[in-house]
This record gives C-alpha cells, structure tokens and sequence, in this order.
C-alpha cells in the first residue's frame, strides 16, 4: 500500500506527499520504525518524518516527529558499507544533515527507495540552482513546528565510521553526458558555496536521466538522418574527388569574338572574322559592345541594332556546320551570343544567363558585362562579355570593373539550397570584350613608329593590362595569349587609317580575350583590319579546350562504389550495445519479497545511443506491473556501459491472478535504441503461492497448505470457489485455517500486548510468518506478537475481494448509521465470508475487553480494520471513510447473539 | 545529380531460427559471410541502396528473432514493412512447413497490400536438403507469391532476390500513382536542352541553322 496516502491526510490545502517510504532510524543503536514523506508546497520541500502503527492507512496512524527543510544547507549522503554494497538487496542507510543537525535512516532495498531518493535529490537540486538570489523562506512549516515543537531534538551520530559513496550500489561506469552536467553543476555549487563561506556536505546524484539530447558530434551518424543532407553531400563530394575514374578529357574547338561596332549598323558580311577558320568551330561566343549608343538603348535597354547584328552574325558563321543558337544576352549596348554545332546541343545543360552595370553611378548599362554559363558534358564554363571604363588614366577604375563584375555576376543554382555561383567558381571561364586598357608613357609618334616596324613585343610591354596583372591586381590566374595584331583601336571609321581626328588618340589594345582553366590551348588570336565598319577593329581567339566527357558505364561503377561506402559506413554507425545476458529465471518468488538481478548493456557500437524500454503491442507500460527496470532510459557514450536493476516484486495486486495460475511470471523486455536496434530479454520466473492474495473461497477449500498442493489443484479450486455447488465430499472450512492460525496465534499470546495493531512488526519475520502460514512447516508462528498482527492485516489487505465484498460496499454505506441493517447486510454475505467477519469481530471484542493492558479502545480499532474489511472498489474520500468507520463500529459493541456465536466456537 | 535516393523501402525478413535471415541481410549489405551462428534476439537493421529502372531506390531492412517465444513481439513490426521475406532452410522441412504460419501471421498483422517472397535458404548445401525446389515453388505458386532458392553462403540469387522484392515493391508503387494521376505525361522536343527559368525570358529560342 502506498503510505503517502496517509501522510497527505495530515496535510494542510494546497500541500501534497509526493512520495513516501518506511524506514528505520538509526539513534544511538536504538532501532525505531519512521515514515518518511517528502512535502511539497508550490516551489518548497521538506521532509516529514512520522512514527506510525504498523502499516499506515489513515492520517490517524501516524504521528509527525521531525521536519527538516530541504534548503541549501539541507544534504543526503549514503553511507552504506563496503561489505553491504557487496549484496544485492541490502539496505540502503543514508545521513540526512541539516544545519548542524544529522539523522541516519536505514531504507528498505528497492527502486523505490531510489525513486524517493532522486525525487529529494531533484528537490535540493532545485534550491541550489537558485541560491543565493531565491532563498525558500518555508513559512507553511510554521504550524507544523508548533506541534512538532517538543519532538525537536537529533542528536549527533558520534563516531559513525562509514564510507561515503554515490547513491547507486553499484557505480555506474557509464561517462554519460549527465553526469558531466552534474558535475558542472556541482563545481557551479561548490564555487557558490565557497563565495558564501558555507559548506556544502554533499549531494546525491540523480540516478534518473535528464532529459537531455545527445549532441551529434560524429559526422558519419548523421547519415541515417536525412535533414541534414549529408548523404548527398558526401556522394557528391566522393563523385567529385574520382572524377577521373569515369571522366576523360574530349577537345573542343570555341570561336570567342569581341567587336565594339561603335552603334554603327551592319554594313558588310562578317565571314572574314567569324569564318575565318579552317574548320568549323564546335562553339562560338560572339560578344558585342556599343551596340547601340542612343538615349533609347540606354533608357529603355531596346534596340533594333540588336537583330541586325544577330541576322549579320547568323550569315557570317562558318558554312560547313549547323549551329544552334542557345543563347543570346544584352545589357543596353553589351551584348553575347551562343551558338553550338547541332550535334553537342543533347549535351549543354544548366544554362543561365546573367548581366552586371558598372557605368554611371557604378550602376547603369553604358558600361558592364554580360554573361552565360553553362555546362557542357561533366565541365561548368563561363563566358564574360565585358565593357570597362573608358580613356587612358581610368585603369584603376577599369580594375575596379573587373572586380564588380566577378562580385556582383551571381548564377541561381537549380538546386535551391545551394548558394549562388560566382564566375571564378567555374571549370572554365572564358572573358572577351572592349576591355579599354590603353598604351601609356609613350609618346603618339613613338607608338606609330613601333607598330609599323611590327614590333609588338616592345609595344605591349606598355600595355596596361599587361602591366596590371603582372603586378597581380587584375585577372588574376587569367591567362593571355600573345598579341601578334597591331592595336585595334581607334580608327577612322570606315578606314584603316588611324584616327586622324584632332584628338589624335594613341592607338591601343582595348579589345582583348582571356581564358582561365586546364586544358585550354589557344590556336589563333588576331585582329581582322578588313572589317571597316567601326572605329574598333573585331577581334578573335580560337581556343582548343579539353572537356571533360563522361563515361557512362565507368561512372557507374563509381556511383554504385561510392553508394555502396556511404551504406556501409551508414550500417557502421547503427547504434549497437551488447547485453550481460539476455535471459532472466527468477527462483521461488514470493509474495512482498523483492528479487533482483542486474543487466549490463555495454556500448560496443560506434556512436553514442539512447536506449529506453518500450511498450509492446497492446500493452500498457513496457514490463508487468511485478517488474521493474531501472533506469528505465538513459544514454550512453561510446565504450560506456550502464547496469540495469531488474525487480521482482509480487504485491497484493499482482499476487492473485499468479496464485490462481491465471498469470505466469514471464515477460519479454524490449531494449530499444533510438535510431538503432532492438534487442529482447527473456524474463521469467517461479512464484510460490501464497495464502496472501488468494481469495477466502479457494482457502477455505484447501486443507493443505497452499505450497503443499500441486499447482493443478490451487486452480481447480479456484474455479470452484467461483461456482454456487459444492460437493459434500469437499466440504469447505468455516474460515481458511491461515486466518485462524493468525488470530489463534494473537488471541493466546497477544490479548494483553500493548499497543497491538499500533507498532509495525519487523519485515523479515513477516517473511517467516508468510513461509510458515504457505508451507505448514511449524506448528506456532514465529515472530513477535506485532509482527503476526501486522500479518494479519496484510492478509485482509491482499484479498482480491475483501471480507465484505465490493458488490456489498455501497449498501453498507448507505445504511451506516442503522445497527439492525448493518447486521442485515452481514447476514447475506457468502458464507465464508460471513464466518470470517464474525469469527474477526468476535475476537475484536475479546481484545476491547482487555483495553486495561493492550490500551485498544473502539475508537482505535474501528479505523483500522473499517477500511481493510470494507473496501472501496474505487479511491475512498473522507466522507465515505467515516461512514466505513461508523458502520464497522456498530460490530465491535457485543450483544446477546454475539455471546451465543462466541459460545459455539470453542476454537 | 541531385538527391542520393529516390524511394526508401522498407523491408522485413521473417521465419524460424535458424534459416539464415541475419547470413541472408549480412551477403546483401556487406557482401560477407559468418559462420559463426549467433542467434538474433531483437530486430536489427541494415541499409542498401540499389538502383532500379534508373531510380535510386534505399533499402532499409528489418532482421527479425525467429524463436517461437518472440513471435508475438515481432508481429509489430509487420505494420511497418513494404516488403515481407519468408525464408525457410531447404535443410530443415520443419522451417519449410511453418511458412504456412508465416504467411497467416503477416495476412494478420501486416498490411494488405504488402509485397512478399518465399526464400529457400543454403541451396548450396544440396547434399542435406529435404526440402525440394518443386516443393517450394508449388507453395509459392499456391500462395501468388515469389519464389527463389538462395545461398548466403555461396551468394547464390541474394542479390536477385532484394532486386525482385524491391523491383515489385516499385510496380505496385507506379500502379498507384498512375490511378492517382490519369494524365500522361508529354512528348519531348525536337531538341531538347536542359534549361532552368531565367529571371529575363529569353526572346529567342534554339534555332537550327
């Protein structure tokens, strides 16, 4: 039964016992029986520590001693000894200190101890965690003190030598992420506590985890996790690095032309610069610049310049080819045209197209680039047309240009969650255009004498672009071919004569074409002076790029290889532990007697896990309600290992279905590990029958004790008891010979004992009792007088129906205060159980009349056995309690018919 | 290239201990065999990804306990599984005899529409079998279900037999979105090249010269 029932009685509104347990205290040698209740009221706890009568039922059974505050100062330390942490199933002692003040207790071994223990751990946890700045002021102790106030006084535990060690019997050898945390939070106490000069005794560790995720850390676990996306990422990154286990490089010619028309219109075939190839060429970029020079273009970005010069190009393209234009992009007078030979058109991909202002205001179109990517085959390429500032001393600015461009010019990927790409980020990029870097630092004439002596050599080495990137600050890792034309600008339009205007420019290279990537050969780069059309002079540069082609069965191979990897390495970072054993046999379990064995799970696995029991199908918690594991979840890191407690416990509401035979101790854990396995252990176990928990019907048929009779025979009769007909030759007894054993037992020997039913008997000889009652093997019960009560009211307390039976409870209740109609009732109960209300009321009387020693009154008794005989089906409140009361007193006042029953029962 | 896989399937392996469903997981996944008989006492999974009609399909496979105690635990998992293995050993007429109550524990427990095959387990050791391929094929004939005799051992038809569960598993999947879209799909051009939306349309489009 659980006794914080009772606790709570006793408490104010608004104050709740979260959990209690019965434990022996430890002063000076002097072995007393408490009853611990932890107390709850909003945010504060404190201990309360009662004596009580055997086995607390009601508030009027135990009797408030001591409270103790958890505050700061408060602390729990177990102090078991070495020897007894060797023995599973010892007890648990503790030092509670408080102030200057210590109490040891002895707690019964059992998860629920531990439970009580971490729900006090958690309530301290929670004080440290605000101190000093929130301070409980535990004002709703007050009233509690005035009662208590004389039982004040804790004596020293003078001289306990004792080891001190963590709350769990067994350390756990798990380094868990928890207890890390705890221990930061318990260097966070200590360096509180050293700041405010006091001293902090100790702490008990939770032994419950936290809810806490596991952080990831290990890469390769987050595979199985797709939101991360890291599968792909890896795939792709391993495509990327053995590319060339399945790519070989294919050249491909690529015509790129750059030609500033100056807004003229196509006045001549353009086949002497587009066709001037020997064969024809696989790609042609074709960049314009002042397309259009007019307000309109500049406006409204429109030109019908734009199809001409595209009509004009279309007749100029090699004739021996078919070509595709794929693309065509214009910014106001900068435009680019992209046209394939029909055959590798099934190969481009992922064409985008984007363009950049860098002109007035460093935004508008007069000046800019245009620009197309694509890819073709397994190779990203980039083609820039650009237009940079213009007139000899603005090199910095055309620097600047560049630099904007490459910045400003984004690619959207088809891929959404992918950044934007950038133009160096390409295999290849490819830049044409009216660069306008000039010739500087000579003279007009000097250049003129320069180009017609063709020495270009001498000429370009004061070229600004040339001058520019060797000093790196421009086009960097572009490269160049070498200049073997005559500078391309400017020119009388309409002639190759050069400007003759009175500006008398110094002629230079603006119109230029650069590359940048492997495998890239460049086989002609010329101007085209037969092309008058424009002040500039057309230029163009075959190149021979190798592309990297795929090959489709090798690239295969390496997808299904690289695949195969990521699995397994995915399947390597399953989480995985190993278990000590995997099956249980518990032996001669009995009723209210713990068993325990321990389970290691070790995680020999590659990654941390969590692990947790889990629910089968269709049940309701994850193990029978006999079985406890604990912990029940926790986590562990890798190599770690964590012991496992599993319980037995048989109780009187797990005991009559098993002594029936209709429930079997046997159960199939479920170890789940999150994203992982889950592993089963087998539990199993024998259960000795017990009078406790069986029915008064099956008893009264067995003329044996119950561990004597075979397990076939406890069910027949325990069929039969259900069944109205009874066969002469099996005659039932009047009460089942364990209650008369009992009651025998305390009406020789215990009829003056004082303070019986009001001091708890000791555990162990409730066990001898129990063995004695189940096996018959001595002819008196041993124990003392207030262990065989206490066993008496266990009994009453395990029936599966009590002496009154459910169906009876709201009859008795609604006539509780007629005498003559409680007796009536009585009378219509089964007959066993009318024998064995009477033969208990009898004795009851026998016992008020010796009050004079045994100190029992009507008003002692009635509460106690009131709620064992009549109990609810459901939980009882304080109205229905005092009417069980009123209507069980009516039995304990001996009348005339009473004497005559007495008279007939010579046992 | 985009994403890795396309569909992930879920897979489950059934039958009496013993047969060699974890030796059968262990050939598909890692390409290895044990010896060594270790039985399964849980569910353990592994993952392969295969590819099948140019889709890339994530096998994720379920290894279950086939001793007779976890039996009601392991109907659990039926729910999840697209895909159901039976496997019996060709050695052991016991495990082939208990198929019937396999497949009465997934027509119970799994769903209706879930792919399943009949395995035949350690062809390769033919010199104990007790179990005739024309035995295993009338019962999976009997049945409507597929039947393959494998050997994890000497990697006979594993790989055949994930492919052909996972293949079906994908039919059924295609007979279902087809009834879920009644529209087909359109012809290709002339000339197609691959091409995302720009910002700016383009004005002109592939002209063959």
């Amino acid at each position: 039964m659980d006794q914080s029932v009772a606790i709570q009685e006793t408490l104010a509104e608004g104050e709740s016992c979260t959990i209690a347990v019965e434990c022996v205290s430890l002063l000076n040698d002097v072995r007393d029986s408490k009853l611990i209740g932890l107390v709850r009221q909003n945010k504060e706890h404190a201990l309360f520590i009662y004596s009580h009568r055997r086995m607390a039922i009601t508030g009027e059974d135990v009797t408030l001693g001591q409270i103790i505050p958890i505050s700061y100062d408060f602390s729990v330390v177990e102090v078991s000894s070495p020897d007894e942490l060797a023995v599973v199933g010892a007890d648990t002692r503790v030092r509670v200190t408080f102030l200057e003040e210590e109490l040891e207790l002895k707690l019964p071994f059992g998860s629920h101890t531990r439970l009580f223990l971490s729900e006090v751990n958690r309530a301290w946890s929670d004080v440290c965690q605000q101190y000093p700045k929130e301070e409980p002021k535990f004002d709703w102790l007050t009233k509690y003190r005035k009662v208590s106030k004389g039982a004040r006084s804790l004596r020293k535990s003078i001289g306990a030598t004792t080891v001190k060690m963590s709350q769990m019997k067994k350390a756990e050898r798990a380094h868990t992420a928890n207890s890390s945390a705890l221990k930061k939070e318990d260097e966070s106490a200590r360096g509180d506590a050293l700041q405010s000069q006091e001293k902090v005794k100790g702490e008990v560790k939770d032994d419950l985890i936290r809810n806490s995720q596991p952080v990831l850390s290990n890469k390769a676990q987050m595979l199985g996790m797709p939101q991360f996306g890291l599968r792909d990422n890896l795939i792709k990154c391993e495509l990327l690095k053995n590319e060339d286990a399945y790519t070989y490089i294919e050249n491909y010619s690529f015509f790129l032309g750059t030609y500033n028309v100056n807004g003229q219109t196509p006045k001549e075939s353009l086949s002497p610069w587009l066709a001037s190839t020997a064969s024809p060429p696989d790609f042609y970029l074709i960049g314009f610049q002042e397309l259009d020079l007019s307000k309109e273009a500049f406006l409204f970005n429109d030109t019908p310049k734009e199809p001409e010069w595209m009509l004009a190009v279309y007749k100029g393209l090699h004739p021996d080819a078919k070509y595709a234009l794929v693309k065509l992009v214009r910014l106001v007078g900068i435009m680019l045209l992209f046209y394939v030979k029909a055959e590798h058109a099934p190969h481009i991909s992922e064409v985008e197209a984007e363009t950049v202002g860098t002109g007035v205001m460093g935004r508008m179109g007069n000046k800019g680039a245009v620009s197309i990517r694509f890819q073709f085959h397994n190779s990203d390429i980039c083609v820039v047309n650009s237009h940079l500032a213009a007139h000899t001393e603005e090199f910095e600015r055309r620097n600047q240009d560049f630099k904007d461009i490459c910045r400003r010019i984004q690619f959207r990927q088809e891929d959404p969650t992918l950044p934007p790409l950038t133009i160096l980020k390409h295999n290849i990029v490819l830049w044409l255009g009216d660069l306008n870097y000039r010739i500087s630092d000579l003279e007009v004439d000097h250049v003129k004498d320069l180009i017609s002596k063709k020495d270009f050599e001498t000429l370009h080495t004061y070229d600004q672009l040339k001058r520019q990137m060797d000093e790196e600050v421009v086009f960097v890792g572009f490269t160049e071919g070498e200049i073997d034309f005559q500078p391309t600008y400017k020119y009388d339009t309409g002639s190759d004569q050069w400007d003759t205007s009175e500006k008398c420019r110094v002629p230079a290279w603006c119109d230029r074409i650069l590359w940048r990537g492997k495998s890239i050969k460049q086989l002609h780069y010329q101007s085209h002076m037969t092309l008058k059309t424009s002040d500039h002079k057309p230029v163009s540069s075959l190149l021979e790029i190798g592309i990297k082609v795929v090959n489709e069965e090798s690239y295969k191979r390496t997808f299904e290889e690289i695949v195969r990897q990521i699995d397994r390495l995915e399947n390597d970072c399953i989480p995985s532990v190993s278990l000590s054993e995997r099956e249980f046999h518990f032996q001669d379990v009995k009723f209210m007697q713990h068993q325990a064995r321990t389970v290691t799970v070790h995680n020999d696995g590659q990654v941390p896990c969590q692990f947790e029991f889990i629910q089968k199908l269709d049940e309701p918690a994850y193990c029978k309600p006999w079985l406890t594991a604990n912990p029940a979840k926790g986590f562990l890191a890798q190599g770690a290992s964590v012991d496992i407690d599993l319980e037995v416990f048989v109780n009187r509401h797990t005991a009559p279905e098993l002594n029936a035979g209709l429930q079997q101790l046997e159960d199939i854990l479920v170890l789940h590990l999150e994203r992982g396995k889950d592993y089963f252990i087998s539990i199993t176990g024998s259960y000795l029958p017990s009078c406790f928990g069986s029915s008064l019907s099956a008893l009264c048929l067995l003329r044996e004790p119950i561990q004597d009779m075979p397990l076939e025979s406890i069910r027949e009769l325990s069929v039969k008891s259900n069944s109205p007909v009874i066969d002469s030759a099996d005659k039932p007894q009047e009460i089942p010979k364990e209650i008369w054993m009992m009651v025998d037992h305390l009406f020789r020997y215990a009829k003056k004992q004082e303070d019986l039913f009001q001091q708890p008997g000791l555990r162990s000889e409730f066990e001898e009792i129990r063995d004695c009652l189940d096996t018959g093997c001595l002819d008196t019960l041993p124990g003392s007088n207030h262990s065989v009560a206490e066993a008496l009211l266990l009994f009453l307390d395990a029936l599966p129906e009590p002496v009154i039976p459910f169906s009876f409870y709201q009859q008795c209740l609604d006539c509780c205060s007629d005498s003559s109609h409680c007796r009536q009732i009585i009378s219509m109960l089964p007959q066993c159980h009318k024998n064995v209300f009477n033969y208990l009321t009898a004795f009851l009387q026998e016992l008020l009349r010796h009050s004079a020693y045994n100190r029992l009154d009507v008003n002692v008794v009635a509460p106690i056995f009131a709620g064992l005989l009549l109990r609810s089906p459901d939980k009882q409140d304080i109205n229905e309690k005092r009417k069980v009361k009123e209507f069980f007193q009516h039995f304990l006042v001996q009348t005339s018919s009473d004497r005559d029953i007495h008279e007939k029962s010579p046992e | 290239m985009a994403k890795t896989y396309d569909y992930l399937f879920k897979l489950l392996l059934i039958g009496d201990s013993g047969v060699g469903k974890t030796c059968l997981l262990f050939r598909f996944s890692e390409d290895a065999f044990n010896t060594t008989f270790i039985s399964t006492i849980g569910i353990d999974f592994k993952i392969r990804t295969i590819e099948l009609d140019g889709k890339k399909i994530k096998l994720q496979i379920w290894d279950t306990a086939g001793q007779e105690r976890f039996r009601t635990i392991t109907t659990a998992y039926y729910r999840g599984a697209m895909g159901i293995m039976l496997v019996y050993d060709i050695t052991n007429e016991k495990s082939f005899d208990n198929i019937k109550n396999w497949i009465r524990n997934i027509e119970e427990h799994a769903s209706s529409d879930v792919e399943r095959m009949i395995l035949g387990n350690k062809c390769d050791m033919n010199d104990k079998r007790q179990v005739s391929k024309e035995r295993g094929e009338k019962l999976a004939i009997d049945y409507g279900i597929k039947f393959l005799e494998t050997s994890a051992k000497s990697s006979t038809n594993v790989e055949e037999a994930f492919v052909t569960l996972a293949r079906d598993i994908m039919t059924r999947l295609n007979r279902k979105m087809n009834e879920n879209n009644p529209s087909g799909g359109g012809g290709g051009g002339a000339v197609k090249i691959t091409e995302s939306r720009s910002k700016k349309p383009s004005f002109f489009r592939c002209i063959l010269l």
